[in-house]
């Protein structure tokens, strides 16, 4: 068989990786850097027979997905900087009651309307906190156009197993760049779909199953009736205010990840086995992090690239390793320091951290994490 | 305040109650009633008063035409008419 | 010996009476809605009912369909969902005057443009309830609320003439003291293809009623009674007899293609057939 070799943008690889994972609704708002994927699925979906729909606004773009993903459908929505703002609220919403759908979020500059046209990493912390109250995040962060394509069927899978939105953080250098990727052929990738409940429906309660993760639930309109509602509620859905009731909901929530973290997490490493110097980066980042440590090594300099492509939840333990580990760490990140947060946060060993950072509109450069990596070893 | 009960408790009462030999044409299911007096204001009969307990209760079931005036109009569903008009 | 006919609609497990208060007109609007689906004699397994934040919207998790208890004002925009995902499924909404009208006036009015075949039902008791008697955007002018105690300085919404300007295919109105009238919209409405709008006018006895000291559920609902013209007998009354009054009944009806049925034709064209 002949390899299906194409030159893609990431927003298109996203578009295309969703239609792969079996996305049949998508509902959304034009924004840029976001556009493409919305541009890509309006005109794929319905020659598969799945549904695109142009809303009023974000809240609406998340509120249908939600909606259709209540009702059966894989679900995405994709927006950039404002427009992932105003989703918060429904965020939120998708966590609580358990509906599972993907976002993608191709960041931008911000605070407000900030940067359109120009790219940043400054959402990781919107991504993990945005919405008010305690609740779970996943979150997966692509470095490239392949990536881009094989995170968003990953991002679909676990939005069907942990049964809650899942977040694809892309940002705009990479959901506008343009590279060549071999398209995964058909059953190539895995694809998780959740199982339908087998008890009888007066048997069947939505969220009664004990293990909240992989287990089966109903969709509406299968025969299974059941109330859905932000309202912290029962196992049958019904709103309670019972703090033993409370407190089974919110552990259910928080467990998911806990107890799951290893099949969640996903760290790429690179020239590590004798690093002496870790360079911490992500999404768009990594790929100027990754040509440095490429000619740092060439000068015969002891650095690897600590890359995760699951940014929420955030991979503790297998960077504190590295930080104990490492004389010196270098995070490099196109924000003010988000990611630099988390990593002092594990830095117990007291580890050197180096940021390199630029929040400029512009891409850190090769030569600027260069410049750090050769300035250590000095 | 009595206890909430969900409607296969109020069934199984009412079916009971049917059982013991109920045969006034208006039924009220108390433990749903909220004392609103909409039933007892809207009957064209009069056939329903308040009772002590802030509870309507069916005092003069011989006026009643089984109009469901009451039970369309309660807005607990606690309230209804136990016969079909005769046609 | 005759059963509660409605008993049959309701949510099993699901503890009653209901949250609101004595004499709110939303159980009512509740009962009328049960009795309509009876009548037109749908499977309970084909309909969502789904709502916002208020009073009304807690309605679904009482009756014994599909439901969804969404978020303040966007009940419109998880229906629209619902419906174009499986088209086959009846998808109501139930909202009220604050959800559907301030904080979700954007996807009502957008929801009628697009013709989306849903049937919202807007219980107008021209107030926010759940959070204590604020005015909402149908409190009339100079009438009294929390954060309006010396009357409101706002002008109102007709909702019917807002969803008819923006598009709906159907629209009526009806009040809670006339609750057959308004189960015979309501299944009407239902069986409307596309946007179609039920205004239930619902007295809020506990705060509206008693803020504009209009006294108690009885003497609202009496109000209702002899204010209330049908839109036929008002079409026939001098102008000055007709002010104040709330008009019912169908306002605009007229034959569309939903949006769900044109998506149907868009997929044929982009599959080539």
């Amino acid at each position: 068989m002949s390899k299906d070799i194409r030159l893609l943008q990431g927003n298109e690889a996203c578009a295309l990786g969703a239609i792969y994972a079996g996305c049949d609704f998508f509902g959304g708002y034009p924004i840029t850097p976001s556009t493409e994927v919305a541009e890509e699925m309006a005109l794929m979906l319905p020659k598969k027979g799945g549904k695109f729909i142009q809303m009023e606004d974000e809240i609406a773009g998340i509120g249908t997905i939600l909606g259709a993903a209540a009702a059966g459908a894989k679900a995405m929505t994709a927006t950039s900087g404002p427009g992932f703002s105003l989703m918060m609220e429904l965020l939120g919403y998708g966590c609580m009651a358990e509906i599972p759908c993907v976002i993608v979020n191709v960041q931008r500059g911000g605070p407000s309307t900030g940067l359109p046209t120009k790219g940043a990493q400054a959402d990781m912390m919107q991504a993990r906190w945005g919405t008010h109250g305690d609740h779970p995040t996943i979150a997966l962060c692509p470095s490239s156009v392949e990536e881009s394509f094989k995170l968003t069927v990953k991002a679909f899978n676990l939005a069907e197993k942990f049964r809650m939105p899942v977040i694809l953080l892309l940002d705009e250098f990479i959901g506008h760049m343009r590279e060549k990727m071999q398209m995964p052929a058909p059953g190539e990738l895995e694809l998780y779909t959740h199982p339908q409940p087998t008890v009888s429906p007066a048997e069947y309660t939505h969220y009664g199953d004990g293990s909240s993760v992989g287990g089966p639930y109903a969709s509406m309109g299968s025969g299974y009736r059941f109330n859905i509602t932000g309202l912290t509620h029962d196992q049958h859905g019904f709103p309670t205010g019972r703090s033993d009731e409370i407190q089974w909901k919110m552990d259910r929530l928080k467990d998911k990840i806990e107890k799951h973290r290893p099949e969640l997490l996903e760290v790429d490493q690179e020239f590590m086995d004798d690093a002496e110097i870790a360079v911490f980066s992500y999404g768009g980042a990594a790929r100027s992090a990754q040509q440095a440590i490429r000619e740092a090594r060439a000068r015969g300099i002891k650095v690897g690239l600590v890359r995760p492509t699951t940014i929420w939840p955030f991979p503790d333990q297998a960077l504190e390793e590295i930080l104990r580990k490492v004389k010196t760490v270098i995070v490099a990140e196109i924000s003010q320091g988000q990611l630099l947060g988390e990593i002092q946060r594990l830095n117990q060993t007291h580890t050197k951290v180096i940021p390199v950072q630029r929040y400029d509109g512009e891409m850190l450069t090769p030569n600027e994490v260069l410049n750090a990596i050769v300035e250590v070893t000095k | 305040m009595a206890k909430n009960t969900d409607v296969m408790e109020a069934r199984l009462t009412i079916e009971e109650d049917f059982k013991k030999g109920y045969d006034l044409p208006v039924y009220v299911y108390k433990p749903w009633c909220k004392s609103c007096e909409i039933c007892v204001a809207f009957c064209p009969k009069n056939v329903l008063e308040m009772g002590e307990d802030r509870k309507p209760i069916v005092a003069r079931p011989d006026d009643c035409i089984l109009c469901k005036q009451c039970e369309i109009r309660c807005p607990d569903l606690a309230i209804f008419v136990t016969r079909e008009k005769k046609k | 010996m005759r059963m509660h006919p409605s008993y049959e609609m309701l949510r099993p497990g699901k503890k009653f009476p209901h949250v609101w208060c004595p004499g709110c007109g939303h159980g009512i609007v509740q009962g009328a809605i049960i009795r309509a689906v009876q009548k037109l004699g749908w499977s309970r397994d084909e309909m969502v009912m789904v709502s916002g934040i208020g009073c009304s919207s807690r309605m679904p998790v009482y009756v014994d369909f599909n439901s969804l208890h969404t978020a303040h004002g966007r009940a419109i925009a998880f229906a629209t969902g619902v419906k174009l995902h499986n088209p086959k499924l009846h998808v109501i909404v139930i909202t009220g005057d604050g959800d559907a009208l301030a904080i979700g006036g954007n996807h009502f009015i957008h929801a009628a443009r697009r013709n989306a075949d849903l049937t919202v039902i807007l219980m107008n008791n021209n107030i926010y309830g759940m959070t204590g008697g604020q005015y909402s955007p149908t409190t009339p002018i100079g009438k009294r609320a929390s954060t309006a105690p010396y009357g409101t300085a706002e002008r109102d919404f007709d909702p019917c003439a807002l969803a008819k300007a923006a598009g709906a295919a159907f629209t009526a109105r009806g009040v809670a003291y006339n609750a057959l009238e308004l189960e015979k919209l309501i299944e009407t409405a239902l069986t409307k293809k596309g946007f179609s709008l039920v205004e239930a006018i619902s007295p809020c006895p506990t705060l509206y009623g008693r803020l504009n000291k209009e006294g108690n559920a009885v003497k609202m609902l009496q109000w209702q009674k002899a204010n209330t013209i049908n839109i036929k007998a008002a079409e026939k009354l001098p102008v000055d007899q007709v002010a104040g009054k709330i008009i019912t009944g169908i306002f605009h009806d007229v034959e569309t293609v939903p949006y769900t049925e044109i998506y149907d034709q868009i997929i044929k064209k982009a599959q080539g057939k």
